[in-house]
């Protein structure tokens, strides 16, 4: 048997070997390849510097198994940041089922609940269903829409909500998702209220947010993983993005190989058929 | 303890569901219904949680207190139980009042921010001035993938190469895409493998590669 027809041959099994050997070693053993910053990430992150005491910062999520990997990290580098800022207020809520899981587990993993007072400093408002008449009725009036937060304790009796009951009161809003929801908080947020909107998104929803970024009607975009990476080394907390980036790094010299390799063989049995 | 049991029950649900990359088999088929399961049950759950607290309770409230516009949430409760009548052949059009006052909130609502954001925001966007380079790239960029889409004869060739340019510059976003695909898939394989990666969960990993050669050798024999 020729080398070429060895190689012809399909290899499915060995490749998915050779990715899980490339994502597994610098996953076990890192590599510290540089991260450079984009600008959707360092806008984000200067947007967040720049909070006020007394602001409001809305954490939008719909986070689930399907995105936990990519999106997680992402949620979990904000979180940090706005916990740093001091009396900046943060309102978390959650646009799927799965949403509040994630949540609380974010917070218990930022210590949030020992490092800031639950009710002044941050509220979980949880699951809310509807879709973008969630979020419209969020942004019209939060005491309408509800009663009581994720724990069950009434919106009434929490300080924070005092002064917080919708877009208005709003300084920034930052969506985490993989589906249409980033679209209702510009919908239902930015155009009547004229809050300003940043995304935390999945690697496949990036390009169609570049034009709300590039038309200005969004600050900032953190993009999947990579973004995420980039957030930890701008807060100076690297984690598991970090570590996951140069993980990256190889499975994609990997696919460069295998993609050089399927050119030459293509082209060399084109060749020798004429 | 109880941990522990989390962690390998997690790490073999995960190992099951990647047997899928060697063939396809029972182990495969048992945690991919598990997942669906479990998904749909938590929404089931939660789907009650939400009518309870965004309408009965404030019924609830409505009626102890007289309050008519607590009471008026019925009319929801009423319109959600009237979806129901889709499993019955012979009523299925009462559900279509629900429907209807869904599609017709639904579009209303979003109707408003998508002309101002999709359409208003995205043109005022592009006829920014042109103060740098990525400007001028992004307004020629706009102008020829436009004159893509007019597929009249006369006026493209007019504008001469400028269609194909737009074709071209679609070819790159659309490579843009996929590339951004890629590497959202493998940011999926890596935050698993960190979970993974971690005793006392990669115990399970050279047992379940164990499991796939043993396999692969007994099929093998039998061919």
């Amino acid at each position: 048997m020729s080398w070429k027809e060895l190689l012809s041959r399909n290899y499915k099994q060995v490749i998915y070997l050779c990715l899980f050997v490339s994502l597994a070693i610098p996953l076990m053993r890192p590599i510290g390849l540089p991260v450079p910053v984009d600008k959707t990430t360092q806008d984000v992150y200067d947007r967040i510097q720049a909070l006020q005491p007394g602001d409001v910062a809305v954490l939008g999520s719909n986070i689930g198994a399907a995105i936990y990997a990519e999106v997680y990290p992402q949620y979990i580098a904000i979180l940090e940041h706005l916990l740093r800022k001091p009396d900046v207020k943060i309102l978390l809520v959650d646009h799927g089922t799965e949403g509040p899981i994630f949540t609380q587990k974010a917070l218990k993993e930022v210590n949030a609940f020992t490092r800031k007072t639950y009710g002044e400093d941050f509220v979980h408002l949880g699951f809310i269903a509807g879709g973008e008449a969630a979020v419209a009725g969020l942004s019209r009036d939060i005491k309408a829409l509800l009663d009581v937060d994720y724990e069950g304790n009434n919106l009434e009796d929490l300080p924070m909500m005092d002064d917080v009951n919708g877009a208005n009161d709003f300084t920034i809003v930052i969506d985490f998702t993989a589906s249409a929801d980033s679209q209702f908080w510009l919908n239902q947020a930015y155009a009547p209220y004229g809050t300003e909107v940043a995304f935390g998104l999945t690697a496949v929803k990036v390009p169609d947010a570049y034009a709300y970024y590039t038309a200005g009607q969004i600050f900032g975009i953190i993009e999947s993983l990579k973004g995420a990476a980039q957030y930890e080394v701008l807060i100076g907390r690297p984690g598991i993005a970090v570590k996951g980036m140069d993980a990256q790094s190889l499975a994609h010299l990997l696919y460069i190989g295998l993609i050089f390799l399927g050119n030459v063989l293509f082209f060399t049995q084109r060749g020798r058929r004429g | 303890m109880a941990d522990i049991l989390m962690v390998l029950i997690s790490t073999t649900l995960i190992l099951m569901i990647y047997t899928i990359l060697y063939r396809e088999n029972p182990a495969f088929r048992f945690g991919e219904h598990l997942l669906v399961g479990a998904t749909v049950g938590h929404a089931i759950v939660y789907g009650v949680f939400q009518v309870r607290d965004l309408a009965w309770r404030k019924l609830q409230t409505g009626i102890l207190t007289g309050d008519l516009v607590g009471i008026a949430y019925i009319i929801p409760i009423i319109l959600g139980v009237l979806i129901y009548f889709q499993f019955s052949s012979k009523y299925r059009y009462i559900s279509r009042v629900s429907i209807a006052l869904m599609l017709a909130v639904g579009l209303s609502l979003s109707i408003r921010g998508l002309m101002s954001v999709n359409v208003i925001g995205q043109i005022k966007g592009a006829v920014n001035p042109i103060t740098n380079i990525e400007g001028l790239v992004y307004m020629i960029g706009v102008i020829c993938v436009l004159l893509y889409f007019v597929y009249e004869k006369r006026a493209s060739d007019i504008v001469g190469p400028l269609p194909k340019i737009g074709r071209y510059l679609l070819m790159l976003t659309m490579g843009a895409y996929f590339a951004n695909s890629i590497m959202g898939r493998l940011s999926i394989v890596i935050g698993t493998l960190n979970e993974l990666l971690v005793a006392p969960a990669w115990y399970l990993i050279p047992v379940a590669l164990l499991i796939v050669v043993a396999d692969a050798m007994i099929r093998r024999k039998s061919v």
